[in-house]
């Protein structure tokens, strides 16, 4: 995260006290940082291992705004003065409350915790809890703590930097450098290392950075099975340095409001400015997802992170096609919006932003490389058609009687609708070949295939009736009727015990299902697709974090992400609701003026 | 026009019926119908299970139902349109690529086998079980003649209990075999009676005596089961060392002993180890020997799960041994410190075998004789025995422990069992469904509950036989070897990065063997059968793959590519439609209600593709 981000995290969170331990602060950086180390199941840069760690215990890789490799060396080093820094946040007061942690308090130090009994009583408890049931909150909240700690304990304990390579077997664990050297160091290694700690603590320029140079010089020269080769090392300390992704995002804003400037002004030189941002966005995602692919070596796909970035690539990619294409003013707009949205997210949520072993499954495959773009990039395009579904209803509401606008604008919302339903059928179709693949079954009723299914037929449902211009016969309403009212005795006993929470749904559940039958027109057509457009948001993220479940499940997050979705469902559906209702007043308003005015 | 079309759709109601069901509007009530089963189908699913989400919505007959009704649907509009337009290829390859996909599932349903099998190194075999079927088997042993059922679906994946379920008929020779009731998740309990004959003690013990109902149950020769880790109940039948006990004397330490102790069905045998690595010891008269190939006091576990001894220490005691049956041999490992650890049965079922050595005295020891009312209690705290203390029931007596005092809640001298097989509800993740069978030779009907992947033997005019019910057993026309079984990882940690397995696959017939690569994602066929890497044990080094073969695959996924040419077909005569510049067209279509010409074939303009508008 960079550091424009926290100035907008910094708003949501209470002020961390700063550390008084000063850092030296006239150490350079730069060559320690490149120094390459074994771990998490790669060989990344030493400034890739400060960043994930000072991230995973503080949730800021820049600590404080100090560099990641300084605090790391801190921690290292001065273990005993940093076990009683004020590194862990624990920001929701429940959680703090259910601890027995002081109220006031919002980050603790690592000697705070480790000795806080209903913490540690807690931590067994929920570790040998029986494994077959789901984590509360909570429980998840106390085993996040608990890993921060041992984080912290590793460090502390100097385990965690592995920088001396294995020999002979290239998969072998490489080894750690033993803080207290061998009195007489004659290995040049614990020279440099001895020789780094003493300039850490005397904050000694010139002697840190010899110290630095020796050190890489010294750990180079061990023999190793394998080595990682510099051009990578490089590379992802440019993707670090660079954060190319938080980058785009900027680009994006500034494309957004370059769009809304272009639809005000309506000139067609400005237009081409509007073009050049657009790409500039996509390009600064597209070197981002290059380097991260490189550093990964696969192609970056495999989780909820590496999945927005394509969602934001992918808003980008097909809104130049489509700008080119049908030179309409809305596509740029929206398409800014949807991206830096998507990226911005990706950037701000507390979601895992380092590049992590995966599952067997994953890997050795081509299908990765093709499900999860053609996923992705439908779920961009149907996130573009929610925009201009929003868009729709405004206008609507607002203007029911420009008949000409609604016109233009359902047919850019009819397009990216049937793209987007096109591209996610064919997204399933390949996740069900891969499935066959890996594992024999090309349908196997998993919860994210079935939610996938869920939201195409949702959209086919849209496309159908729109083509649909034949009147339902009486009888079609009766067995419509019939067929509803079975489904729903035959469903209902199974989902016991029936709550009152549960009859709403249920009515609200019947109520969408009438008006997606039954309802026509642009309105209409708008409404449903916000509605399917949530479909998508329950299969990308809810069926891991609502319903958590299933074989896709690889990552399992907490409440947290259920109550976000619920709150802005919700917010959805009031604002739904409230442009249906303006556009209904306005509409009954009209046909009441119309007679009269044709009397007149 | 329109007044008209109405008419002559009131004239023939059955027109009128056929094109509703060939309507659009049934296709968006049924499209509606699939999603909101689907997503209740997931919402039970986080809640019950996945196989009883399979059960309940999508394998139920409402859910096929649904599917049927849009396969109608689609067949319907596609013969309504008929002849077809050019403009109308795009909606003609995707609906019937869709009806293909619809033909493929149903093939998949009725002919797609799928199943798995498990394999250690060196290990083969010509058969699978297949995970979608079970099979009750009947076996005369003497005659070794067998019959099979496959039992169905509907009752037997179910999770409502069932009484007289219709199964084919079970007959072999002039034994009937009925089942008269299945539960779906089952478990054996037991009730404890004295009114045993012969003299077999038992007494209850408890350590919180506010819990007077609950207790655990001590038998003799029972130790570190059911929870009561470090209870032991002994029978002391010698009067002399009883007369010690009873005055308070300090117990003389014994020599450790070791012995191999084999559990075979229902009963246990117990060797010497010294014995065992002699000779083979025969198991009672099961054919079935047992021979200790390697004792190892300090056993750890080295490279490919292989174990090797490190010191002569008693650190952790272990030993291979090698268990030969009439079918087959197979070499196990025992420990004594992890009793519970049981490697998986693969050849020899049933078959459960514990390493035992004399361990450190008992933390409570209850001691009781044939020839006395008395109950003495010896604790070992830390390992050293205290003299006894006599214990009168309900009497709570103090223990070294801090703050805690033993309870004797009741001491039978004529214990017997009795098992009853009761119902759980709702059942669990991985439930045990039971069957109740009713075997009938002549005059003679023996009653038998029966538990998935269980066996029961028993004699019926006099002769014996054996019920089997299990997953069914799928043969193959070749032998399944793994050769190797191998697991990659990232580097510098135990995390999996990719595992494979090398088979080698012989023909029976022709005995040609052919060598193949399983791993993640490439998988393998052979002889009609498609193999993948499932799964594996790294503790004992075996490897899963799951085998399927599913005729309906290759029609799916024909469906798969026709619907996505045909979907880019669509999409192609859409912008070609719009790049001639046909707004007016667009327009037209919105605001024109329907208009139909000929009820069987309406007109392209007044109804275009489904698919769009």
């Amino acid at each position: 995260m960079t550091a424009y981000t926290v100035i907008l995290l910094a708003a949501l969170r209470v002020s961390t006290p700063a550390p008084d331990v000063p850092l030296p602060n006239r150490l350079d950086l730069d060559v320690l940082r490149s120094v390459p180390a074994q771990y998490d199941g790669r060989w990344p840069p030493l400034d890739t291992v400060a960043r994930d760690l000072i991230e995973s215990v503080t949730g800021d890789a820049t600590f404080e705004d100090h560099d990641p490799t300084l605090v790391l060396l801190a921690w290292t080093f001065d273990s005993e003065t940093w076990k009683r820094q004020r590194l862990i946040p624990i920001y929701n007061a429940e959680v703090r409350r259910e601890l027995q942690l002081p109220e006031s308090q919002t980050v603790f130090s690592f000697s705070d915790l480790i000795v806080h009994g209903p913490l540690i009583l807690k931590i067994r408890e929920t570790r040998s809890r029986d494994r077959s049931r789901k984590l509360d909150p909570l429980e998840s909240k106390v085993l996040e703590i608990n890993e921060k700690l041992a984080q912290l304990q590793g460090v502390f304990n100097n385990e965690v930097v592995r920088l001396i390579p294995d020999p002979d077997d290239s998969l072998a664990p490489w080894q750690q450098i033993p803080l207290a050297a061998p009195q007489q160091a004659t290995d040049a290694v614990h020279k440099a290392w001895t020789e780094l700690q003493r300039t850490f603590y005397e904050n000694d320029r010139d002697g840190f950075t010899k110290a630095s140079q020796d050190l890489k010089a010294a750990l180079n020269a061990l023999p190793a099975a394998y080595r990682p080769p510099p051009r990578k090392i490089a590379t992802e300390l440019l993707y670090n340095r660079t954060a190319p992704f938080s980058l785009a995002w900027y680009v994006m804003v500034a494309g957004a409001a370059l769009s809304a400037v272009a639809l005000a002004i309506r000139r067609k030189w400005f237009d081409v400015v509007v073009l050049v941002a657009l790409i500039a966005g996509f390009a600064v995602t597209t070197f981002g997802l290059w380097l991260r692919w490189h550093i990964a070596g696969r192609i970056p796909a495999s989780n909820m992170y590496e999945s927005l970035l394509f969602l934001g690539w992918g808003t980008a990619a097909f809104a130049i096609v489509s700008f080119l294409a049908i030179r309409h003013r809305m596509v740029p707009l929206t398409a800014s919006v949807m991206g830096a949205l998507a990226l911005m997210l990706a950037d701000i949520l507390p979601l895992d932003h380092y590049v992590r072993p995966i599952q067997p499954v994953l890997l050795d495959t081509i299908w990765m490389s093709v499900h999860v773009p053609i996923i992705m990039v439908s779920y961009s395009v149907l996130a573009l058609a929610v925009l201009i579904a929003h868009v729709q209803l405004f206008s609507m509401a607002i203007a029911p009687n420009r008949s000409g606008l609604a016109r233009a604008v359902d047919s850019l919302h009819y397009w990216y609708v049937l793209i987007g339903a096109i591209l996610l059928g064919a997204g399933i179709i390949t996740g069900s070949m891969w499935g066959a693949s890996a594992w024999g079954r090309y349908w196997g009723w998993d919860p994210k295939e079935v939610w996938s299914l869920v939201a195409f037929l949702g959209y086919l449902a849209i496309l159908h009736v729109r083509a649909d211009h034949q009147r339902i016969p009486a009888w079609g309403y009766v067995l419509g009727a019939v067929l509803t009212v079975t489904f729903f005795a035959i469903v209902s006993p199974y989902l016991r015990p029936i709550t009152p929470m549960k009859v709403v749904a249920l009515l609200g559940t019947a109520v969408a299902m009438v008006f997606f039958v039954a309802g026509r027109g642009r309105f209409a057509t708008a409404v449903k697709s916000i509605a399917a457009f949530w479909l998508i948001v329950m299969t990308y993220v809810g069926v891991n974090y609502v319903l958590g479940i299933g074989l896709h499940s690889y990552g399992f997050g907490t409440g947290a992400m259920a109550r976000w979705m619920l709150t802005l469902g919700f917010a959805d559906l009031a604002l739904v609701l409230l442009c249906g209702l303006v556009y209904l007043i306005h509409r009954s308003v009209l046909a009441g003026r119309s007679p009269a005015a044709a009397a007149a | 026009l329109q007044s008209e079309t109405t008419r002559s759709n009131a004239a023939d109601p059955l027109l009128s019926l056929i094109r509703g069901l060939g309507s659009l509007w049934l296709a968006a009530m049924l499209l509606i119908l699939l999603l909101v089963a689907m997503a209740c189908a997931t919402i039970y699913e986080a809640a019950h299970g996945t196989e009883q989400a399979q059960v309940v919505f999508y394998k139920s007959w409402w859910f096929e139902l649904l599917l049927w009704l849009l396969g109608a649907n689609v067949l319907l509009s596609l013969l309504l349109r008929f002849p077809f337009s050019k403009r109308q290829i795009g909606f003609v390859i995707t609906h019937v690529s869709i009806l293909l996909i619809l033909v493929g599932a149903l093939v998949t349903k009725v002919l797609a086998v799928y199943g798995r099998v498990t394999l250690s190194e060196g290990q083969s075999t010509s058969s699978f079980f297949d995970s979608d079927r079970d099979e009750l088997t009947i076996r005369n042993m003497a005659k070794n003649a067998d019959a099979s059922i496959v039992l169905p679906g509907s009752v037997f994946h179910g999770f409502k209990q069932a009484t007289k379920p219709t199964v084919p008929a079970l007959g072999l020779e002039d034994v009937h075999v009925a089942v008269e009731e299945f539960l779906p998740d089952s478990r054996w309990e037991r009730t404890v009676a004295n009114d045993n004959d012969s003299f077999n003690p038992a007494v209850r013990l408890t350590l919180s005596p506010d819990d007077f109902d609950s207790g655990v149950w001590v038998f003799p020769d029972q130790q570190g089961s059911d929870g009561t880790g470090g209870v032991r109940l002994s029978v002391v039948s010698d009067e002399a060392e009883w007369s010690a006990i009873t005055h308070g004397e300090t117990p003389v330490e014994k020599p450790e002993e070791l012995f191999l102790r084999v559990q075979y069905k229902e009963d246990q045998y117990e060797f010497r180890l010294e014995e065992c690595q002699k000779q083979p010891q025969a198991i009672g008269h099961t054919g079935i020997t047992v021979r200790v190939l390697r004792y190892l006091p300090h056993a750890q576990v080295g490279q490919g799960g292989k174990l090797r001894n490190i010191s002569d220490q008693a650190e952790n005691p272990a030993v291979e041994v090698e268990i030969a049956a009439p079918q087959g041999s197979e070499t196990r490992y025992a420990f004594s410190k992890y009793p519970e650890m049981q490697f998986r049965e693969h050849l020899i079922e049933d078959l459960r075998l514990t390493f035992v050595a004399t361990a450190p005295p008992p933390l409570v020891e209850a001691l009781v004789a044939p020839f006395s009312p008395d109950t003495f209690i010896r604790f070992a705290p830390g390992g050293i025995q205290q003299a006894p203390i006599k214990i009168e029931p309900q009497q709570p007596v103090a223990t070294p422990w801090h703050g805690e005092a033993l309870v004797l809640l009741e001491r039978l001298d004529h214990t017997s069992f009795r098992w009853s097989l009761t119902p759980i509800e709702p059942p669990r993740d991985t439930r045990i469904p039971a069957i109740r069978l009713a075997i009938t030779s002549g005059a003679e009907t023996a009653n038998t509950w029966l538990q998935r992947h269980k066996s029961k033997t028993l004699e019926l005019n006099s002769q014996p036989y054996e019920l089997v019910y299990t997953t069914k057993r799928v043969p193959m026309d070749f032998d399944l070897k793994l050769d190797k079984f191998k697991i990659g990882r990232y580097p510098g940690s135990m995390r999996p990065r990719s595992f494979s397995s090398t088979v080698i696959m012989t023909d029976q017939q022709t005995g040609r063997s052919e060598t193949r690569e399983i791993s993640m994602n490439r998988p393998t066929t052979f002889g009609g059968y498609t193999f993948f890497q499932s799964g594996y044990d790294e503790q004992v080094m075996t490897s899963t793959l799951s085998i399927s073969s599913d005729p309906g695959q290759p029609i799916v996924f024909l469906g798969y590519i026709t619907l996505m040419g045909g979907t880019v077909v669509v999409l192609g005569i859409r912008i070609g439609e719009r790049r001639k510049g046909q707004a007016a067209v667009t327009a037209q279509d919105v605001d024109h209600p329907a208009t139909a010409r000929s009820p069987l074939a309406p007109p392209p303009t007044s109804e275009p593709e489904p698919q769009t508008a």
